[in-house]
């Protein structure tokens, strides 16, 4: 064995440390358990602290969330749909805690000082930190669609934050008459998971096949195409055709105005439709905390595509639907993907080292009947500098047959439980 | 603890023998997005296949069939799709580090 130098030996030092699990005492002051801060419990947030804690278990690592119970907005539309109950798509942080030793604390971030590198929460806590990694998704922009704020929504749910807004969505097509019509007017992009709301109008139209067959769906949308638009209607033809009608921009689906009380809408250009039960999706934008930490460039955060780190703060990484990662989707998959490679970019900074060239993907799955599934797939990688998508991707073939389309809808729901586990489990 | 000083030592001897360039694929990071849909650890809970206990060979011959288009109709939902977005470098980097997933 050739002579051990004093650096080496330093490292074997470490190392033997980081073998028996007793903090390094030469190396303790240069690498002093750094401090994470992760905001937002999500599918962004609770995989970066989950995977910083397993790429590096000297990290002390804080999850900030509100909610005991996370609800996940994928599947929302089975629920919606009656193909599962909500508690299926419940998670919490037990794990979090037990298995990774994040310290979760169940509070709102209200402020961040760049500067001072704190964050003070809502039960007046104030944390340190060395990194930041803000997810705290989307927040609606109320008002943008004329008498569209947060108590209309007790009326014409959004259910684009899943809980208790699925429920009260489910409640009122339940009690809708059969015969009746549902509405739902869709955004212009960008907004979180673009195949969403067609997704949403297939379950709901499973769910009238099934017991209200004499229903209609009428979609008003602020966009002239969306996402496996093709795929979608070749779904909704096989499956329920003569249901569903498609409003585009072109043609005044742009609702601008709607009156609570009476469920009636008004589009850009006059038309006025009246729903029985009336879904809103509204325009969206970064979570509050984004803007307060100043990170944000209008309504959404601008990020070095390698390490997400904020073009705007230093220190601060910004991931998930609050993101500019586009041609990434704002997708739960973009955002945990996102959240490891943040994760491993942190442990390489952290360290002093070059974090490793970054690799996303994505898979949308989108469930059109119970066994009629359709996907879009991506790599993405980073080239010079801007994120891109890597060859190949695209979304499942025009012409498959049942068998094809049945394995899909057998893998969206293989890709659920995989996914849950990998972020909270 | 001196031998396991030497131990350690040697490790971090071979470490800096092969730094990890920034540039180089790195298998266990590009492998991360896999585990969204074959499972923590490659190990899958549902219908979609593990990919954990598989041989560095196997893999990179699978991925490759994929990426080819070797694998046709229901066999091939989604894969030939996402193998298309690595190159070869890449495969071989994601056959070495999940053939170590147990
Ligand atoms: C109907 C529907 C269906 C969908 N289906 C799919 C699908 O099939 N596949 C898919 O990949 N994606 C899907 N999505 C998209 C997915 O839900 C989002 O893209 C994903 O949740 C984004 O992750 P995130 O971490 O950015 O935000 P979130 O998952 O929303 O997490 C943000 C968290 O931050 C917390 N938070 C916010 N502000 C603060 C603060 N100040 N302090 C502390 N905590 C805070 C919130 O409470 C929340 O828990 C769907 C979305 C909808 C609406
Ligand atoms: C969107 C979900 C998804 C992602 C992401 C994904 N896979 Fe797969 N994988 C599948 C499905 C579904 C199959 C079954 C074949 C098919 O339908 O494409 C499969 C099959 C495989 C198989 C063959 C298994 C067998 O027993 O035949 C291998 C190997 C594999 N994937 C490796 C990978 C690797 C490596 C990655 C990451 C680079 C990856 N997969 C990412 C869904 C996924």
């Amino acid at each position: 064995m050739t002579r051990i130098s004093r650096r080496e030996f330093a490292a074997g030092v470490a190392a033997a440390a980081a073998l028996t699990g007793f903090a390094p005492v030469v190396l303790g002051q240069a690498r002093a358990r750094a401090r994470v801060v992760v905001v937002g419990g999500g599918f962004g947030g609770a995989t970066t602290a989950k995977y910083l804690r397993m790429l590096d278990r000297n990290l002390q690592v804080t999850l900030i969330e509100p909610s005991q119970t996370f609800y996940t907005c994928p599947f929302s539309n089975l629920v919606l749909g009656g193909l599962r109950p909500l508690q299926s798509i419940a998670h919490n942080y037990n794990a979090m805690r037990t298995k990774h030793g994040v310290n979760v604390v169940h509070s709102t971030a209200t402020r961040v000082d760049p500067a001072k590198k704190t964050v003070t929460l809502a039960n007046g806590q104030t944390l340190q930190y060395d990194k930041l990694v803000l997810s705290p998704g989307v927040d609606f922009k109320w008002g943008a669609i004329a008498g569209y704020d947060g108590k209309a929504a007790q009326l014409l749910p959004h259910a684009w934050k899943a809980g208790p807004q699925t429920t009260l969505l489910r409640r009122q097509l339940e009690a809708m008459k059969d015969g009746g019509t549902f509405i739902i007017a869709c955004p212009a992009d960008p907004f979180r998971c673009p195949p969403g709301p067609y997704e949403r109008v297939s379950m709901i139209a499973h769910y009238f096949k099934t017991k209200k067959p004499k229903s209609k769906i009428l979609i008003l949308d602020a966009k002239d195409n969306f996402s496996k638009q093709g795929l979608f209607m070749g779904g909704w033809k096989a499956l329920y055709d003569g249901m569903i009608e498609w409003v585009p921009l072109s043609k005044d689906g742009k609702v601008v105005k709607v009156d609570p009380k009476t469920k009636q809408l008004e589009c850009e250009l006059g038309a006025k439709h009246k729903g029985d039960v009336v879904n809103i999706v509204p325009p969206q934008k970064a979570g509050a905390i984004a803007m307060a930490a100043g990170v944000n460039q209008g309504d959404w955060c601008p990020i070095n595509p390698a390490t997400f780190e904020s073009t705007k703060q230093k220190d601060i990484h910004v991931i998930g639907d609050a993101s500019i990662a586009a041609p990434m989707p704002k997708s739960g998959f973009s955002a945990s993907s996102q959240g490891k490679v943040v994760a491993a970019a942190i442990v390489a900074m952290l360290q002093g080292k070059e974090p490793s060239a970054p690799s996303f993907a994505n898979t949308c799955y989108s469930v059109v009947g119970p066994d009629y599934g359709i996907s879009v797939a991506n790599v993405y990688v980073v080239k010079d500098g801007k994120m891109a998508v890597a060859p190949g991707g695209g979304v499942s073939p025009a012409q498959a047959d049942a068998a094809f389309r049945k394995a899909e809808a057998r893998y969206a729901e293989s890709w659920y439980k995989a996914n849950a586990a990998e972020v909270w489990g | 603890m001196k031998r396991l000083l030497l131990v350690a030592a040697s490790i971090a001897l071979a470490a800096s023998v092969a730094p990890v360039h920034a540039q180089q694929a790195d298998g266990r990071l590009l492998a991360l997005s896999c585990l969204n849909c074959h499972g923590p650890g490659g190990k899958s809970p549902g219908e979609i296949p593990s990919i954990a206990g598989k041989s560095e060979d196997w893999l990179k011959t699978t991925l490759v069939d994929f990426r080819d288009g070797k694998r046709t109709g229901a066999a091939s939902t989604v894969m030939t799709r996402l193998a298309k977005g690595y190159t070869d470098a890449e495969i071989d980097a994601l056959a070495k580090y999940i053939a170590t997933l147990k």
